[in-house]
């Protein structure tokens, strides 16, 4: 174990799964064995990231109980080490950790709550950039509306939601009676979103969650329509179609539109 | 030299290249941000932690650009690694010299430690084993840094609690021996430097007489909390007697250096913060009268 790159892997392995390799190279003193200072660094490495998903997904740890949590915490970590510089991109992979969890009760819904904290996280230091409000509409002419593509700002996240999640999120967020989770008979949407500096969100009709991910994949306005006429009356679509856009447009969800060329 | 290391930084000598003492300052935390803005509090400057301002915008970026047009401003970054056996991470310092280039920070330090290896970062600051071959090894990633940022770096010593057989040196001749070879400058953490002591039984006041004056840019103090065997480093308690002293000792030998308090847990009201600043004032005009 000369090596730096030996030690530090030798480290790393007792942090990672307490393989007690490292400890041959540690010095013991009287005041304290060689094995109780490894393991001051491998609670503080647990202890630090359980602390950072803790403050990320505080609404999912109240919903399981801080028990369950805890163990979540460990076999998350476990699963996914942090390969980032920063703790803020820790929690990422939790919530398809929590979906695809065998172990535990409706991972699916937990895994959509999950998702939607994250959600919140990701709006909160997206990029600052200006948003467009509906007065864009008028600079556009009448023959070039077909093929009006649009920026969406960066920090709208987009979700699908199969469970009354955003109405236990609330319960638990105004510490409301908690509520049971239950699966919606249609599937609808959550629009995530920063405006200024405050984080907001709303919930969505299905189609209106499915046009706006059409769009933010840069989808032009002939092409939202069609998908649109898949499901409503013709004559029901441009009308549909520009209310969704106009309130979009009010709510800083876009940040640009352009004419494509050819 | 790839193109990634081509800035060169322009190598002053010996004599000038401390900057100017800013006074006394304190770490820039979320809480205090809009106590800040709102009363503009006798703080000389505040010290970032770089991590928390690598994010696209929001918020963050936010608080940060009004606070640097009122005051100085340094960065202090956990995530260098400068000690790892893995490669310098470029994506990490491409972000870091790019926040450098919107705050113009005073100065930027990170640790002499290591953080992850083999692409796993542990967010902690591990400690190192002391020998010629480590010092070599950081030299030459400071320099490569060093050249990056096209400015000196700040090393700082961490706490740790433990120290490894091989080590054939101690850690004041491993600091000196890094900052020497790398030719950086140091930041002297005097809690640090007596949690270590503590922790390995060595003597605080022979670390600090062995540290080069015209290398100690800045000085960190901060609480730990004591658990009879051992010392953590916690930066959520005030500034302990023991510690005050050994800043007076320190001031005595490396006259005025740039100094704040680091804290940060068990946010006390910016107040209580304030109040530990007026300390650190006294101490060091005690200290420094002294001579």
């Amino acid at each position: 174990m000369n090596s730096l790159q030996q030690l530090q892997s030798a480290f790393a392995r007792f942090l990672r799964s307490g393989d007690p390799a490292i400890a041959a190279a540690v010095a013991s003193t009287p005041q304290l064995a060689a094995q109780s200072r490894l393991e001051i660094y491998s609670s503080g490495y647990k202890a630090r990231l359980r602390e950072a998903i803790t403050k990320d997904f505080p609404v999912l740890r109240s919903v399981i109980g801080d028990e369950a949590f805890a163990v979540l915490c460990l076999r998350y970590i476990d699963a996914w080490p942090s390969m980032s510089f920063t703790l803020r991109d820790f929690g990422a992979h939790l919530p398809e950790f929590v979906a695809r969890a065998a172990d535990i009760a409706n991972p699916r819904f937990l895994g959509e709550l999950a998702r939607f904290e994250w959600a919140f996280i990701e709006a909160f230091d997206a990029a600052d950039v200006p948003s467009i409000g509906p007065a864009a509409m008028g600079d556009i002419a009448g023959q070039d509306w077909p093929a009006v593509c649009f920026e969406a700002h960066p920090s709208v996240q987009a979700l699908v939601i199969g469970f009354n999640t955003l109405q236990i999120w609330d319960a638990v967020k105004t510490q409301q009676p908690p509520m049971h989770p239950v699966e919606r008979s249609e599937s609808a949407g959550a629009l995530i979103w920063r405006r200024a500096l405050t984080t907001v969100f709303r919930s969505t009709a299905d189609d209106e969650l499915m046009l706006w991910r059409r769009l933010a994949a840069g989808a032009d306005f002939a092409t939202l329509c069609a998908v649109l006429a898949d499901r409503l009356p013709a004559d029901d679509v441009p009308v549909r179609a520009a209310t969704l856009l106009r309130g979009w447009l009010a709510e800083g969800l876009i940040s640009s539109l352009r004419v494509q060329q050819g | 030299m790839p193109p990634f290391f081509s800035v060169r930084y322009d190598c002053a000598s010996v004599s000038t290249r401390l900057q100017p003492p800013l006074g006394f300052g304190l770490g820039l935390r979320v809480p205090y941000y809009e106590t800040i803005l709102a009363e503009s509090p006798g703080v000389d400057w505040f010290e970032i932690l770089s991590e928390n301002y690598l994010v696209a915008g929001g918020k963050p970026l936010y608080y940060l650009d009004k606070i640097a047009e009122r005051y100085p401003v340094v960065m202090h970054g956990v995530s260098m690694s400068i000690g790892s056996a893995d490669a310098l991470d470029r994506d990490y310092l491409g972000r870091l010299k790019r926040l450098a280039d919107r705050v113009q920070p005073r100065w930027i330090s990170d640790h002499l430690c290591w953080t992850g290896v083999g692409g796993h970062n542990f967010h902690d600051l591990l400690p190192l084993p002391y020998d010629e071959a480590v010092v070599a090894h950081i030299a030459a990633r400071v320099r490569q840094v060093q050249e990056f940022l096209g400015r000196r770096i700040l090393l700082e010593n961490v706490s740790s609690y433990l120290q490894y057989n091989h080590s054939a040196m101690s850690e004041w001749e491993f600091v000196s021996a890094v900052a020497e070879e790398a030719d950086c400058l140091l930041l002297l953490d005097v809690n640090n430097i007596y949690v270590s002591a503590m922790n390995h039984g060595f003597d605080p006041v022979a670390y600090i007489d062995a540290i080069d004056v015209s290398r100690v840019q800045q000085i960190h103090l901060a609480g730990h909390r004591n658990f009879g065997d051992y010392i953590i480093d916690s930066h959520d308690q005030p500034i302990i007697e023991a510690v005050w002293q050994l800043y007076g000792h320190a001031l005595r030998r490396f006259g005025a250096v740039s100094t704040m308090i680091e804290r940060d847990d068990n946010m006390p009201p910016f107040a209580e913060l304030l109040a530990e600043l007026e300390r650190l004032r006294r101490v060091a005009h005690d200290a420094l009268g002294e001579e």
